[in-house]
């Protein structure tokens, strides 16, 4: 009797001991996610749902930002850990200036869910007539700045385009007839879409160019990767398994209900960002895209074979289905 | 006593200065040892090779030139609009004493908070800019023009009166000059809240003048040009700050 309580008393005390030293303890993983109820980037939202992250022993941080230069810097100062679907253009300049930051996975290759569009009343019927007509784009430097222009150039049109900022912004612009197509990025707008208000004329991967360029990565501090490297690649086996959950009939049901969007808008959304375009490897365009970053500013030159690969240290290659 | 004024003023001149050289000394020597992050604050000397840059390559004049063109307009239509309000709410007793209180209101609060309303009504370009600018200028003008005609001394609306003038001739000789100065301040208020609502929108939404440059560089990562940029809007808010000043010395004296 006396050893049996002496037994038990020890084990309690050695779980105890465990529980203190964190060996059970799951890695907290600071994730910077931008706009908070787009589809790509809440992904990770839905996979933590489903306990994906819990298996993986992460616990995630979530912190939403405005995305661009902001979430970027949030990394580099080592306010976060990793940062999801944040632009290439900006890791490249960053990595150049000697910024601690590296690529661990492709986030969006092409750009499908980017669509230019017209009121439902508008005399243009393709983007073959955008011929000096107003095109907005988000910003300068972005990849609506980028993809409207390649556009542009493979269709053989020369649109006035303008940065007419984020998608609901641009919207009421077209609807009150300041220029006349607008952009977006899907799911916003695809609501307007199918109920006929505006019509879409032409889409980001129209221009053969921009199909095979990977315009948005995941990104972490350097320093933290040299740490935590098993982390980040539990972190993005757990993320692809939100990919694929979030593209099932039941993720899309929980991205419907937790946004309060219509489940025939949310079915539309692989049409324009497909799984496969978001897989995590291979890493495309880059000699494009460093032409982009050259051209905008963002690259003094090229980055050499030896910094890209540096840089780009894709830590999990799924399998696609 | 003069020698005296001078020696004070070259004083406070040189212990500014000092402190400011000190100031960047201990950021140079924070940043070299690896105290502070580059990415946080990049060293003096990286802010001013980006600044040599910033002139050799981003054209920064012509974007201080939209800026101080954009903030001028919105201020002289405000002066337009403005004086005449605050001399309608001096006139009119029951109105000044009724509205005070909500342009002292107004004017503490965040307008800037306004413009995608503007946004949607004017456009994304010099037409948001200019009424989001206006806004923020004409409550000090009004409210210091309505308290430049109160404080006019009554004598000198008596000698007006002695004088037989028309209440036109008694605005332009008498209450306007009087209340000149009153008035110049809020027109210096309104100068400097106006340039901040101005970069700002143009930080923003990216329009181009001083702010747009900031935004520019910050979304290519060039923290340096960042910093170099945001010295020159420092330098520009100095600068447009004693012309002011001058000009409210210079209108006092006459």
């Amino acid at each position: 009797m006396k050893t049996c309580k002496a037994l038990c008393l020890g084990a309690a005390a050695a779980m105890v001991a465990l529980s203190a030293s964190g060996a059970f303890a799951e890695d907290l993983v600071r994730l910077i996610s931008n706009h908070k109820g787009d589809w790509s980037t809440v992904m990770p939202l839905l996979g933590e749902q489903q306990g994906y992250f819990k298996a993986e022993n992460i616990k995630l941080d979530i912190t939403w930002s405005a995305g661009g230069s902001d979430a970027q810097q949030a990394i580099i100062t080592g306010a976060g850990d990793i940062v999801i679907q944040t632009g290439t253009l900006g890791v490249l300049s960053a990595y150049e200036k000697g910024a601690p930051i590296r690529i661990i996975g492709a986030a969006m290759t092409g750009s499908g869910g980017l669509f230019w569009y017209v009121p439902k009343d508008s005399p243009i019927k393709s983007f073959k007539e955008a011929d000096g007509k107003t095109m907005g784009f988000s910003r300068p430097g972005s990849s609506t700045d980028l993809v409207s222009s390649a556009l542009a150039k493979h269709f053989g049109v020369n649109p006035k385009r303008l940065p007419t900022g984020t998608p609901t912004a641009t919207l009421t612009q077209v609807m009150s007839g300041q220029i006349d197509i607008g952009w977006s990025s899907a799911p916003v707008l695809l609501d307007k879409i199918s109920s006929g208000e505006i019509r879409v004329i032409v889409q980001g991967d129209d221009a053969p160019d921009v199909r095979e360029q990977t315009i948005r990565v995941d990104a972490v501090n350097a320093n933290w990767l040299k740490a935590h490297r098993d982390v980040a690649t539990r972190f993005m086996r757990a993320m692809w398994k939100s990919y694929e959950y979030t593209y099932s009939e039941q993720g899309m049901k929980d991205y419907s209900k937790m946004f309060d969007i219509k489940m025939d808008v949310v079915k539309a959304i692989p049409k324009y960002a497909t799984l496969e375009a978001q897989a995590f490897w291979p890493i495309k365009g880059l000699d494009q895209t460093m032409k982009e970053a050259v051209q905008t500013k963002r690259l003094k030159k090229p980055l050499t074979q030896k910094q890209l690969d540096d840089l780009i240290q894709v830590v999990y290659k799924p399998k696609l289905k | 006593m003069r020698t005296g004024i001078m020696r004070a003023g070259t004083r406070a001149l040189i212990v500014g200065l000092g402190s400011l050289a000190v100031l960047i000394g201990l950021a140079q020597v924070a940043v070299s040892a690896g105290w502070i992050s580059r990415f946080i604050l990049p060293a003096p000397t990286e802010i001013w090779t980006a600044m040599l840059e910033l002139f050799a390559e981003e054209h920064p004049l012509q974007a201080a030139i939209a800026t101080v063109g954009r903030t001028l307009s919105a201020i002289g239509l405000a002066i337009a609009i403005g004086v005449p309000c605050g001399w309608a709410l001096w006139r009119y007793r029951t109105a000044g004493r009724a509205y005070e209180g909500w342009l002292g209101a107004l004017f503490a609060s965040p307008k800037l908070l306004l413009y995608p309303l503007f946004l949607v009504m004017m456009g994304r370009g010099f037409g948001t800019l200019l009424v989001m600018g206006w806004l923020t200028a004409v409550i000090p003008i009004v409210l210091k023009t309505r308290e430049g005609l109160v404080s006019v001394p009554p004598v000198l609306i008596r000698v007006g009166r002695s004088f037989n003038l028309t209440d036109r001739q008694m605005l332009w000789k008498i209450l306007l000059p009087s209340a000149a100065p009153v008035i110049f301040t809020g027109i210096r208020l309104s100068v400097i809240y106006t340039l901040i609502a101005i970069i700002a929108l143009e930080f923003l939404l990216n329009l181009g003048g001083l702010g747009g440059l900031v935004d520019n560089l910050y979304d290519r990562y060039d923290i340096p040009g960042t910093y170099a940029a945001i010295v020159l809007v420092l330098i520009l808010s100095i600068v447009y700050f004693r012309i002011v000043e001058r000009i409210q010395a210079w209108l006092r004296s006459s």
